[in-house]
């Protein structure tokens, strides 16, 4: 195990932002810890870096107990922290090299690594710019390199990136990938639920300091209810009608929000034509119909009773 | 080791605010002082001015002044005149002070302002008044001492009598200024090391939580960053003071070894303070900058920074009160130096700025002791 979290509560005041966090982590996975905002994500990560006093529980870090000094396993640490925490008069070459040098001393090992990770998030050529003249998403690359540029074999990644536009977010998600199959253990915070999917191997859901759920992103579908979703684009619909549908076969719940009608469903074979039939038969048009797979925010919503995004 | 020394030094030395008020600020206010006495030291000295005389014209004293010269221009030009119409011309300020010879040849002097040309004249009145007894006395007890020779001593002049004492007196003002100048520049800059410690402090700032994740030992980040804030510290200071001497012409005495002792201390007491402020007040970074002004400015202005009475009143009411502020005692250790000649009478000051650094120090070394908060 790369890290082992036992029982840990943490709490601020009367506010219990970890209640009973359990969380093992194994070598050369990436885990996603998933949860809206204020739900223990960073606190649980500063816990686990020794930045946080906890009130109760262990944690181990390459099986030892991780503790302010234990400089070793620091050594083998990288963290992308969720603001950017860079030096304002430092370029961004220098800043990566100022981080990088408390793990690096060879100059030369330091510069090619550097490099490196200014490569690996595509800000070479603002390497002599400091951070007041970067765009926000540019910063938060930034922010990575400076996070992984001395190679590290685990990496926190806390929501790395909120503010990133969707090209550069697919190249951070793509690096990520990267540094895991050159053999780096991940641990990545979001609120995004499709970044979580498409990224880790297992995924904890967190909510008010408390884990609801863990799984790979299937066993934690095939923990709910719901296993189809139908939507369809009408543009006259009464409240009659949805109490009717309300009643079909294997129906679980039914939304309607502006021109979209939202069915949940029940595992069964035939949800779609028994609906579509329905709507025939009440001489209901429609306009498009999707049909999805649950989401993680189904889950969420299934679990938790409320939505994932605010 | 050296690229963590480079880099903390370079971004402490790149925040330009920090900059102007520990090294631009300080020189700006010795400039503008400079500007103030220099004026003050030229005001009229060698002008003749208007002193009014009510009464007896043939006083022995009225004679007197109408004959003192310096630079073979007339000291006093005297106007003989009525009490009211002398009191009027007082108030419009076109006569420097009025003289009144009472009846039994007694004299009183009324001035209405503090200037240098009242000054002269009080110094010239009293100065009379002295050799005036003398001379009684000389008469009374040994007339045969009173030779043509001797009485030609007592002649007055603006040279031996005012002038002397006056820019004696306001280059002492000037002096003591400068000097608050200096102490107050080394506490300005501590700025610099409360900025320092906030950025590698993981409570304050983000760049703080980043070294204490790494493998990096915290005390030898808080040992490089000291030293970091440290210099730049010392060296704002002796800019200023490289300025004072070679631009303004200040005086410091030949004494390069004490004086840069005393700019060392000062700014480890500075270096010190701003760590301890920025540790007390962490994230409330306006708190700390606030502070750092009032502090400084109020230690400056107690130490006689806007003229040195304040600094007189304290000394002879409350002595102690110096060993507090520790602008004043590097003001002190200064003058001490400079007109005294003695570095041995400054080491009590030291001694209490000693103290004064280790007490901020060790306050700085409790709040940096834990590794892990309870929150951040
Ligand atoms: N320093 C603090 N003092 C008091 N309460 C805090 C502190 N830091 C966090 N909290 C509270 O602890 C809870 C968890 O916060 P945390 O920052 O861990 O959430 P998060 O999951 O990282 O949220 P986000 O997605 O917004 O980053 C929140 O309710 C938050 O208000
Ligand atoms: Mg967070």
């Amino acid at each position: 195990m790369v890290i082992e979290v036992k029982d840990l509560v943490k709490r601020y005041g009367d506010l219990i932002a970890l209640n009973h966090f359990n969380l093992t982590v194994k070598e050369g996975e990436i885990l996603g810890l998933l949860g809206p905002n204020g739900s223990g994500k960073t606190t649980a990560i500063n816990c686990m870096l020794s930045l946080l006093k906890y009130n109760k529980g262990t944690i181990k870090i390459f099986g030892e107990n991780m503790k302010p000094t234990a400089y070793d396993i620091k050594e083998k640490i990288g963290v992308v922290m969720q603001d950017v925490a860079v030096m304002n008069d430092l370029t961004v070459y220098e800043n990566i090299d100022y981080f990088c040098g408390l793990y690096i001393s060879d100059k030369k090992l330091r510069h090619q690594y550097v490099i490196e990770a200014m490569n690996f998030v595509s800000i070479e050529e603002y390497a002599k710019f400091t951070p007041k003249k970067l765009s926000g998403g540019l910063l938060r690359r930034l922010n990575i390199a400076c996070g992984i540029a001395h190679k590290p074999s685990l990496i926190f990644f806390d929501e790395p990136t909120v503010a990133v536009d969707p090209q550069s977010r697919n190249n951070i998600l793509e690096g990520i990938k990267k540094l895991n199959e050159q053999g780096a253990t991940i641990i990545y915070t979001s609120h995004y639920m499709e970044e979580v999917e498409q990224l880790c191997d297992r995924i904890i859901i967190l909510d008010n300091g408390k884990i609801i759920a863990q799984g790979t992103k299937d066993e934690l579908k095939a923990m709910i209810a719901t296993s189809e979703k139908i939507t369809f684009e009408i543009f006259d619909i009464n409240k009659e009608i949805i109490d009717k549908i309300k009643l079909l076969d294997n129906v679980i719940d039914v939304n309607c929000n502006d021109i979209f009608l939202v069915i949940r469903f029940q595992k069964a074979e035939h949800n779609l034509t028994t609906i579509i039939d329905f709507l025939k038969q009440e001489q209901i048009d429609f306009e498009k119909i999707f049909s999805e797979q649950p989401t993680l925010n189904d889950v969420f919503l299934e679990i938790t009773g409320k939505e994932l995004r605010d | 080791m050296l690229t963590f020394f480079k880099y903390r030094f370079k971004s402490l030395i790149s925040e330009k605010s920090l900059m102007f008020w520990s090294l631009l600020f300080p020189i700006i206010l010795v400039s503008f002082f400079y500007l103030v006495f220099s004026n003050i030291g030229k005001e009229n000295i060698f002008d003749t001015f208007n002193v009014a005389i009510v009464g007896n014209k043939e006083n022995q004293l009225i004679k007197t002044m109408d004959e003192v010269k310096y630079d073979d221009i007339k000291t006093f030009e005297l106007q003989y005149l009525t009490k009211e119409d002398s009191l009027n011309l007082l108030n419009q300020k076109k006569i420097a002070g009025i003289v009144e010879i009472k009846n039994n040849d007694e004299y009183e002097l009324i001035i209405n302002d503090n200037g240098s040309k009242q000054l002269i004249l009080e110094e010239f009145l009293s100065n009379y008044q002295q050799k005036e007894l003398l001379i009684n006395d000389v008469l009374k007890n040994n007339p045969e001492l009173l030779t043509t020779n001797w009485l030609e001593t007592l002649t007055f002049s603006k040279d031996n009598v005012s002038n002397k004492s006056l820019s004696e007196k306001s280059n002492n003002e000037m002096i003591i200024s400068f000097y608050t100048v200096i102490a107050l520049s080394c506490f300005m800059s501590s700025f610099i090391s409360a900025n320092g410690i906030s950025t590698i402090q993981a409570n304050i700032s983000k760049q703080g939580a980043r070294l204490s994740v790494s493998p990096y030992h915290k005390r030898k980040i808080i040992i490089i960053d000291f030293i970091a804030s440290l210099l730049i510290i010392i060296s704002s200071v002796i800019t200023l003071l490289i300025y004072m001497n070679f631009i303004l012409k200040i005086e410091f005495g030949n004494h390069l070894g004490p004086i840069l002792i005393i700019c060392f201390v000062g700014s480890l007491v500075s270096t010190a303070f701003g760590y301890f402020l920025s540790l007390l007040f962490k994230k409330k970074e306006g708190l700390t900058i606030a502070m750092i002004i009032a502090m400084t400015m109020s230690w400056s202005f107690l130490a006689g920074m806007m003229g040195p009475s304040i600094k007189y009143i304290i000394e002879s009411n409350l002595p102690f009160m110096k060993y507090l502020n520790p602008v004043a005692l590097i003001t002190d250790s200064f003058y001490t130096l400079y007109y005294y000649d003695s570095f041995a009478m400054c080491l009590p000051y030291l001694g209490a700025l000693i103290v004064m650094f280790i007490v901020f120090i060790t306050g700085a070394i409790m709040f940096l002791r834990g590794d892990q908060y309870d929150s951040i």
